[in-house]
């Protein structure tokens, strides 16, 4: 059915990549966006005028490729295994720093991988009118999609069709050594 | 409208490209109206398989070298459409769609290969077990009884007794 497109299409290409227990991780880059994914990426841009803009649209790597991969190629699965292999933990949002990872998650049974973003920065909010005190907020870099571009964000500040999941949002680290000089 | 151009609907193009884990984006669309409503549809035999495949045709006239094929959230909500259909087409399908490795549908395929997996999950494997001893039946024992003896055997030995 689809010979066609197999003969003239660009061959699917992916790169060597494991995690730190080498094992292979699957990863395959892709070409460039389509007119309609570019459109769909100035709509959210316009819906999302807190988000601001790092670089332009590509389809060489997505978000879980931006996180783990070094922006060098796409990684679909293997989110779980590298998890576990890298050494990552789940922690709290108030233990959050600069690096650390937030996890959008689905709602099922065995949650998968909606979207994943690295800590940039903690903006200092003020929260309260009467006894005002002020938080840290982590703002996010992500690459929403394979064909947009990266932006840094609120974490909180997300496409609505997540809100609509009613995605889970989850922080991680790889930080757990106390280190002493 | 087609009942079939609701699977080109702005929604599912959304869940398609921004979910990263494509079973997290097989469970999005699976519980999308449009889906629900189109594979009752198939269930009903509504959708014959001549329009399906003159659907996905007119899909691919759009393809085009070098960019992302701009209908891949079609074809990635028709794999969830399918999943559950018993069809030759559905099988070609799902098959032709998962096997696809071209960087043009980075994610399609994958979706397809999660529902070729739950197809596959759905077929109950045949299995036979015995329970115990049963009864004796009469081929049971025509089983267990002796051979018969042999037919050529009893006619060499009828010469010799002639003689005799």
């Amino acid at each position: 059915m689809f010979e066609l497109v197999s003969m003239a299409g660009t061959p699917e290409r992916s790169i060597a990549l494991e995690t730190r227990l080498k094992r292979p991780i699957e990863n395959a880059q892709s070409v460039g966006p389509d007119y309609q994914t570019w459109q769909t990426y100035r709509k959210h841009l316009n819906d999302h005028p807190g988000w601001e803009r790092r670089k332009d649209p590509s389809g060489v790597y997505n978000c879980a490729g931006l996180v783990w991969a070094a922006r060098r190629t796409a990684i679909y699965d293997d989110w779980e295994k590298i998890l576990a292999d890298d050494g990552y933990k789940q922690i709290v949002e108030k233990d959050v720093r600069v690096g650390d990872l937030v996890l959008y998650m689905d709602r099922q049974s065995k949650p998968r991988l909606l979207h994943v973003g690295v800590v940039l920065r903690m903006y200092q909010a003020v929260v309260g009118v009467a006894r005002a005190s002020s938080v840290e907020v982590p703002y996010v870099l992500s690459k929403w999609a394979n064909g947009f571009g990266e932006v840094v964000h609120h974490f909180n500040d997300i496409p609505q069709t997540l809100t609509e999941l009613k995605a889970k949002i989850e922080f991680w680290t790889d930080r757990h050594d106390q280190w002493t000089p | 409208m087609d009942t079939l151009d609701r699977l080109r609907s702005r929604s599912i193009a959304e869940l398609v490209l921004l979910i990263t884990d494509p079973e997290a984006i097989w469970n999005a669309l699976r519980r999308r109206p449009e889906i629900i409503e189109i594979k009752k549809q198939m269930r009903t035999l509504a959708i014959p398989q001549s329009r399906l495949r003159g659907f996905v045709r007119n899909l691919l006239a759009d393809f085009r070298q070098g960019r992302r094929f701009p209908h891949e959230h079609v074809l990635a909500a028709l794999a969830v459409v399918l999943d559950s259909v018993p069809s030759a087409f559905a099988d070609e399908f799902l098959r032709d769609l998962s096997r696809l490795k071209v960087q043009e549908f980075p994610i399609s395929p994958r979706i397809a290969k999660v529902a070729v997996r739950k197809r596959n999950e759905r077929v109950v494997p045949t299995k036979v077990t015995t329970h115990g001893d049963r009864p004796k039946l009469a081929v049971d024992k025509i089983r267990e009884s002796p051979p018969p003896p042999r037919i050529s055997a009893s006619l060499s030995e009828l010469p010799w007794k002639l003689a005799a």
